[in-house]
């Protein structure tokens, strides 16, 4: 064997290593969500579907993925919005104080959680809020809005200006040239700055501890609750079904993308 | 004359501290295909985007057959603009592109396809209409950029260097087409361009512009031959300086004699004998030859070749006349004069530009 080729597959074997560290985890928690037995342990002697029935027949569970899922729903609708209206307003227009702004809409990223998680909560103290979904819906955004930013910022400075100078000397006004013009050409950054978002929202845990009104959990918050007392099996079904859906959502939106890709160059070939 | 179709009062931008366009006045017959030409930075682009309404003057009125247009808003000013990079929407066909500006004019959708195909006909581009943007060539993108505009049926056309991008095949192409629908369609036409040949060839006045001030306005002929300062005629192309005295008059022309003795006759203005004159002289308008016919308007100048350039249709010369050096342009029948050959320089009286 050739050094190059000894070098070759050393290097095989450290990234197949690698891999087995990072997803071995979630192997084992998909393994155990179909044990039959009520302890967390191999070998598994029985299969069974049982703890994902048990799942949909929890209050608790379906409460907190319902609260998950309007709190990720709305979050991620707002924080779009405010987002892409903001990454516009940067890669469109000179004023003054533009490197702050941009600043301060990016930094949240390099705050850990904890630190966002007890300002936000003191800063809610000190004006006397008491906490509240629609709180609770303000911190998430804060937390995702960088995210959006930056996806969508690159797109929509890539777009030329003079496309939406072209669309007003045609007869649109502003908002329907950035409609008709800018909005489609920067929608697939948009869309995958809503699925950050959500995806964002709907995993957060530390901030979300030290907002949630009383008696509201989230799914993640649920679970910590959860583990308190004993590890439930219902747990790993529950963690499946996310792992599932955690995988599914971004591969469904690369391949919507290589399809919109395909059929604009399968156009090009007719030429 | 009638009101303009267009006119700038007394027209200034700045942006911060620098003064793009300074005092401008300009106004655009109805019907009239005006080039503003200048070398970059000199404010013509601005100028067209006031017009256009993408820019504010920042002092000054812009006035639309008489009435003041300042304030009014891009998309209401219905005026049709071809953009440098064309900014044709790269999402939509062909079809969708050139109809874009009825669907906010409110035209009925059979009126719509009629009126796009109509354009695509007086552009020369008919059966693209499904296509995208990337499907299409740069003379094709140029053409649908150019329907989309006329479509709207705009009281104005305004062209922001728009050949830039084609090669120079494709350019010499559209430079015809474009003055052909121009002229077609009978427009009132404002275009912006860095190539004196696009501005000569094109349009029907050429205003050149200089750091943001009209430099000089005219007919084609009259900036090209009767340029009123040294800044112009260069700008043309490749002119002599010579500096001479005026030493009498030979029936119409000066009589001017130059540093190294020779006197050379100059069709101009009137100039006090014993007086210093400042003369520019085109390197194409002076011919290269053997023992030239004498004519009362011409002068001959002996010369020697001192360096050549085969350009290939033109070659340029070296040559060096009493101690001047002259560089001169001329079409090559057979070959390249060689370098010591002893030539004479016919120079018409007219030739002589005094800035």
């Amino acid at each position: 064997m050739t050094r190059a080729a000894a070098i070759e597959g050393a290097l095989a074997g450290l990234t197949v290593a690698l891999y087995a560290f990072l997803l071995a985890p979630v192997g084992v928690v998909v393994a155990l969500a179909f044990n039959a037995s009520p302890l967390a342990t191999f070998p598994i002697t029985h299969l069974t579907l049982g703890w994902f029935a048990a799942l949909t027949g929890d209050p608790a569970i379906l409460k907190a993925l319902k609260t998950s899922l309007v709190l990720g729903v709305t979050v991620s609708l707002i924080s779009t919005s405010l987002g892409t209206a903001a990454a516009y307003a940067l890669a469109r227009f000179r004023f003054g104080g533009r490197d702050m702004v941009q600043m301060v809409l990016t930094i949240p990223i390099l705050v850990p959680h904890i630190i966002l998680g007890i300002g936000l909560l003191l800063s809610f103290h000190l004006a006397g809020l008491v906490k509240s979904f629609p709180l609770l819906v303000a911190g998430h955004v804060a937390i995702t809005l960088p995210y959006v930013v930056l996806t969508t910022r690159h797109r929509l400075e890539a777009i030329p200006h003079s496309l939406e100078e072209a669309a007003q000397t045609l007869g649109a006004n502003r908002l329907q040239s950035f409609l008709a013009v800018t909005m489609p050409l920067a929608l697939p950054a948009i869309v995958t700055a809503l699925l950050f978002a959500f995806m964002i929202s709907f995993d957060e845990i530390t901030a979300t501890l030290f907002w949630l009104p009383p008696n509201v959990q989230t799914v993640p918050t649920q679970i910590m609750a959860m583990l308190e007392y004993s590890v439930d099996q219902k747990i790993n079904a529950l963690a499946t079904v996310l792992i599932m859906a955690t995988v599914a959502l971004p591969i469904l939106a690369i391949l919507y993308a290589q399809a919109r890709a395909a059929t604009s160059r399968s156009g090009m070939r007719r030429t | 004359m009638s009101t303009p179709a267009i006119a700038m009062r007394s027209v200034e931008k700045r942006f911060g501290p620098v003064v793009a366009v300074h005092d401008v006045n300009l106004s655009v017959a109805d019907g009239e295909f005006v080039a503003l030409l200048g070398p970059s930075g000199c404010g013509k682009t601005t100028t067209l985007r006031m017009i256009a309404g993408l820019e504010q003057p920042t002092k000054g009125d812009i006035l639309v057959k008489g009435r003041r247009v300042n304030d009014v808003p891009v998309h209401r000013r219905n005026f049709g603009m071809v953009f440098q990079n064309l900014a044709l929407f790269p999402h939509k066909t062909a079809f969708e592109n050139v109809a874009f500006g009825l669907n906010y004019r409110k035209v009925e959708k059979s009126e719509v396809v009629r009126r796009v195909q109509r354009a695509l006909e007086i552009v020369r581009l008919p059966h693209v209409e499904d296509r995208l943007p990337a499907q299409l060539s740069g003379g094709q993108q140029q053409r649908i950029a150019v329907a989309r505009a006329i479509v709207i049926e705009p009281d104005l056309l305004l062209f922001d260097e728009p050949l830039s991008a084609l090669d120079a095949g494709l350019r010499e192409e559209m430079r015809i087409e474009l003055k052909r629908i121009q002229r077609t369609l009978g427009i009132t036409t404002v275009f912006v361009t860095h190539d004196q040949s696009e501005a000569l060839s094109m349009a029907d006045r050429v205003v050149v512009l200089r750091d943001g001030r009209i430099e000089q306005e005219g007919s084609p002929d009259d900036v090209y031959n009767r340029p009123r300062s040294e800044f112009v005629a260069r700008f043309f192309g490749q002119v002599n300086e010579l500096a001479g005295t005026v030493t009498g008059t030979d029936g119409p022309h000066l009589v001017v004699r130059l540093p190294g003795g020779a006197a050379v006759k100059v069709a101009a203005t009137r100039a006090a004998s014993g007086s210093s004159i400042r003369l520019l002289l085109r390197a194409e308008r002076v011919q290269i030859g053997q023992s030239f016919p004498r004519e009362p308007a011409v002068s001959i100048v002996t010369a020697t070749v001192v360096g050549s350039d085969y350009l290939g249709m033109l070659a340029r010369y070296t040559v060096e006349t009493c101690g001047l050096t002259l560089t001169i342009l001329q079409p090559v029948s057979g070959n390249v004069l060689p370098n010591g050959a002893a030539v004479e320089l016919r120079i018409a009286a007219n030739a002589w530009m005094v800035p």
